[in-house]
This record gives C-alpha cells, sequence and structure tokens, in this order.
C-alpha cells in the first residue's frame, strides 16, 4: 500500500468522525510519512509500519466515542462508546463485555426491586385504606388486618415500604452515575492499552 | 432528575417517612394485641394486652 492508498483509506474509515478531527488525524499521518520517508524508508514500508488504516480508525473512533460519552451523559452515547472500544479486539470484548453487562443487568435489578417494593407499598396502602372505611371491601390477610389498630399498623407500614422503594430507585441512579463514571475510565484504560500496542495512533 | 441540594433533601424526608412510618406500624402491631407480628415474642406477654 503506498502513501495515497493508505491516507485514501484512512480517509475513508474516519468518515464518522467530526471535520476538523479528521483533518486533524490526516495530517499527523502526512506528517509520519514524511519523517519516516526523510528517513530512507519507502511509502510501503511506512505503511506497514504505521499500520492498517481499519484498525487505526478503530481506536480514533473508540477515543472519540468515549469523549462524547464524557461531554454528554446518556445510554445512547455509552453504548455506542462501549461498542467501539469493543471493536478494538478480542480481548476487549471479553473484558469490556463481561463486566459492562454484569454492572448493568445488577443495576436493573436494584432499579425492579425498587419499583417492586414501591408498588407494594402503594398497593396495601390503598388495600388497608379502603378496609378501615369498608371493611371486608379488599381482601387483605387476616394477620394485616384483623382489628383496627393492625389496618392503621400496615397503613403505615405500607407507606414505610413506598418510601423504601423510592429510596432503592435513587440509590440506584447514583450508583448508575459512579457506574458510568467508571466505566468511562474503564475505556480510556483499555484503549490506552490499545496504543501501547500500535504507538503511532 | 432535580438538583442536588433539592435530591438530598428529598432523600432526608424519604429516610424521615421510613423511621416515622415502621416506628408507628410497629407500636400500633405491638398494642394491637394478639397477633402475628408479636406471637412469637414471649418476653413481650405483659405488652400485649395493654388495655386501649
Amino acid at each position: 500500500m503506498n502513501q495515497q492508498e493508505f491516507m485514501h483509506s484512512l480517509h475513508r474509515e474516519l468518515e464518522q468522525l467530526p471535520h476538523d478531527e479528521r483533518k486533524e488525524i490526516m495530517a499527523d499521518y502526512q506528517q509520519h510519512f514524511l519523517v519516516y520517508l526523510r528517513q530512507g524508508k519507502t511509502e510501503e514500508e511506512t505503511a506497514s509500519l504505521l499500520g492498517t488504516p481499519k484498525n487505526i480508525a478503530r481506536l480514533y473512533k473508540a477515543e472519540y466515542r468515549v469523549k462524547q460519552a464524557e461531554l454528554e451523559s446518556s445510554a445512547h452515547n455509552i453504548l455506542h462508546a462501549v461498542g467501539a472500544v469493543l471493536s478494538l479486539g478480542m480481548f476487549n470484548l471479553l473484558m469490556v463485555l463481561g463486566p459492562f453487562l454484569g454492572m448493568v443487568g445488577a443495576l436493573m435489578a436494584l432499579f425492579c426491586t425498587g419499583a417492586a417494593v414501591s408498588l407494594t407499598g402503594v398497593i396495601l396502602f390503598a388495600g388497608s385504606l379502603v378496609s378501615i372505611f369498608q371493611p371486608g371491601a379488599v381482601d387483605l390477610p387476616a394477620a394485616l388486618s384483623s382489628n383496627t389498630l393492625t389496618l392503621a399498623a400496615t397503613l403505615f407500614m405500607s407507606v414505610g415500604f413506598a418510601a423504601m422503594g423510592l429510596l432503592f430507585i435513587i440509590g440506584d441512579y447514583y450508583l448508575g452515575r459512579i457506574f458510568y463514571r467508571g466505566t468511562l475510565r474503564y475505556l480510556r484504560f483499555h484503549i490506552r492499552l490499545s496504543r501501547k500496542e500500535d504507538p503511532h495512533a | 432528575m432535580p438538583d442536588e441540594r433539592k435530591m438530598k433533601r428529598l432523600i432526608i424526608w424519604l429516610i424521615a417517612i421510613i423511621f416515622v412510618s415502621f416506628s408507628l406500624a410497629v407500636i400500633l402491631f405491638i398494642s394491637s394485641g394478639d397477633n402475628w407480628f408479636i406471637s412469637d415474642l414471649p418476653f413481650l406477654d405483659n405488652v400485649r394486652h395493654i388495655p386501649l
């Protein structure tokens, strides 16, 4: 692959990046070619020393996606960033996808737990409230509705459950934020590792 | 999501609600007499029959 083919291929691979960023990368590689050619290397040798345009572009795309996810926190951006880092190699597929899916699963489970506890509270509240004013209208377990005081206790317990579920969901939100930042740092670490393998990028 | 200060206030309120409501629930369950909640607590025999 000569210089023109290399640069053309790299330009095509970097199509998803913004124009300015792409221009900067292209200028960098132009510079690499100049330096190597001055050292007496041929265009083909230089191209093989620099690596394949596809791999170079993957690294830059991953870096761009992570930067985007840092600038604007959203599920869409983090998914794109993870996807871009996964494309860097099989090692990343194992070391990034596994922990990421595990953490997402745990966060979703915690959210569902919170929602379930909250919903239980709301339903129990409605049931015990109706039972106080119209005994027998709702089929509550005897242990929760044997007399008015037990019903009142159930009513307060249900309020506690609803609040506890909400607290779970808020806790999940904060954990999600920590997880988001942690994931980005972890992705950066993997990009740095890939960079070490490809020092020109 | 609301800002940090509002969130902190909301969390404090929720903790207070949980504490108060569960405390009241326990008190009411105990004072409601012989039920599942206190039937297995022999040391509460004297509490179980509080005349109300």
